[in-house]
């Protein structure tokens, strides 16, 4: 099948299509589309004038972008968290990751206002005072939705989307399935999994990290206490039917107690590898395991 | 706009409005001013805006805004009647499974 690899929105873009390989290129200008309105390291995105200003007039896919991070903050109880912006920014990830310096500035920890109090109505989000909005790795599943379907729509068979580990197929592989390695090394993990349509979103604290002071820090934030989360596993893996609801539930995982998560994952499955080496499947994950 | 509703609990004050046109917006002003959002809201003073509060509601019906409005909340914006996101579910695989067509290795 025609695929193609592009650097895009802080990571890798894979896609691949079952149809014409026309749609790769119409693909890939999509996905920098969306990167325009969503990167908060753009001076001119629609989210940073929204954390600029703390209200903004929106795009169609930037309201959608908020609707659906409110409604994964109100289903995990808050923790899956776009407000941690400026807790990010506190621990030192103020730029691309691959511009953090090499020992960021250390500052009080800041903790996230959560969603309660942000407006969206008819295009236009306001934030309450002190909140910023960082879709990360939201943005990243959401895209791989919106592209994924639209290469559908467009006329191919079926289209994979990943983006840096958050991937969603849609229509059928040349062979039936699509299937995805979930691998990471450092954690011992090398698994495979499979499905006809669907998403996954992996999330581990082994990549992505930085120095602070004294401190390793790494990007999964505990929204309440504004700094990463302590003793989290060393790798979550979602499956479910949409890639932004896979990592709303790869973040909430992995905070959430594990007796609680199988309530958490509504339409969903998980992976869970403990910082022990030791596995949790949860909600049939069995079923996508190959 | 739709069926509007007055909060005898606020004395007529606020007007609570929801429409049953999904995407619809209505917007109430603590004094009385009713304005249909999009245009409206963009040129609406801030502290008229600053007054809003959004409610969610799965149902068309503008009960669950009019009980906060009665909860004490001056304004009310019933954003979209049914604001159910609906999402796609996985479709399990039957067949022979392919090699790896690509990685998911976290970020």
């Amino acid at each position: 099948m025609p695929e193609v690899r592009f650097a895009a929105m802080g990571t890798t873009a894979h896609i691949v299509v079952n149809g014409p390989e026309t749609l790769l290129a119409s693909a890939r200008a999509r996905i920098e589309d969306l990167e325009g309105r969503w990167s908060r390291f753009r001076e001119g995105s629609e989210v940073s004038r929204l954390n600029r200003h703390g209200v903004a007039r929106v795009s169609a896919e930037t309201e959608d972008l908020v609707v659906r991070s409110i409604a994964g903050w109100h289903h995990t109880g808050g923790r899956f968290d776009p407000t941690v912006h400026h807790a990010m920014i506190g621990l030192g990830y103020d730029t691309t990751f691959e511009r953090i310096a090499a020992e960021a500035a250390v500052s009080a920890p800041v903790a996230a206002p959560g969603c309660g109090s942000i407006e969206v109505s008819a295009g236009v989000v306001r934030l309450p005072d002190g909140a910023g909005f960082d879709p990360g790795g939201i943005g990243k599943g959401l895209a791989a939705d919106l592209v994924a379907s639209e290469m559908v729509a467009g006329g191919a068979d079926g289209a994979l989307v990943n983006l840096g580990g958050d991937l969603r197929a849609v229509g059928a592989a040349e062979s039936g399935a699509w299937a995805i390695e979930i691998e990471e090394p450092l954690a011992g993990v090398r698994e495979v999994v499979a499905f006809e349509g669907g998403a996954v979103a992996t999330s581990t604290p082994l990549r992505r990290t930085w120095i602070q002071g004294t401190e390793r820090r790494h990007h999964l934030i505990d929204p309440g206490r504004g700094l990463p989360v302590s003793a989290p596993p060393a790798l979550v893996s979602v499956v479910a039917g949409e890639a932004w609801w896979a990592e709303v539930c790869t973040k909430a995982a992995m905070m959430i107690p594990r007796g609680l998560l199988s309530g958490l994952l509504d339409d969903a499955s998980a992976l869970v590898v403990e910082s022990d080496g030791s596995r949790v499947l949860v909600n049939d994950m069995e079923r996508y395991l190959r | 706009m739709g069926q509007q509703r007055r909060s005898p609990a606020l004395g007529g004050r606020i007007l609570v409005a929801a429409s049953s046109v999904a995407a619809t917006i209505a917007m109430v002003g603590w004094m009385g001013r009713v304005a249909t959002a999009g245009s409206d809201l963009e040129g609406a003073p801030a502290e008229v805006i600053r007054r809003v509060v959004v409610v969610e509601t799965r149902s068309p019906e503008p009960y669950i805004a009019l009980k906060a409005a009665e909860a004490g909340q001056e304004v009310v914006v019933i954003t979209r009647p049914a604001q159910v996101i609906h999402r796609a579910p996985v479709v399990v695989a039957t067949g022979a499974t392919p090699a790896p067509v690509t990685k998911s290795s976290g970020s």
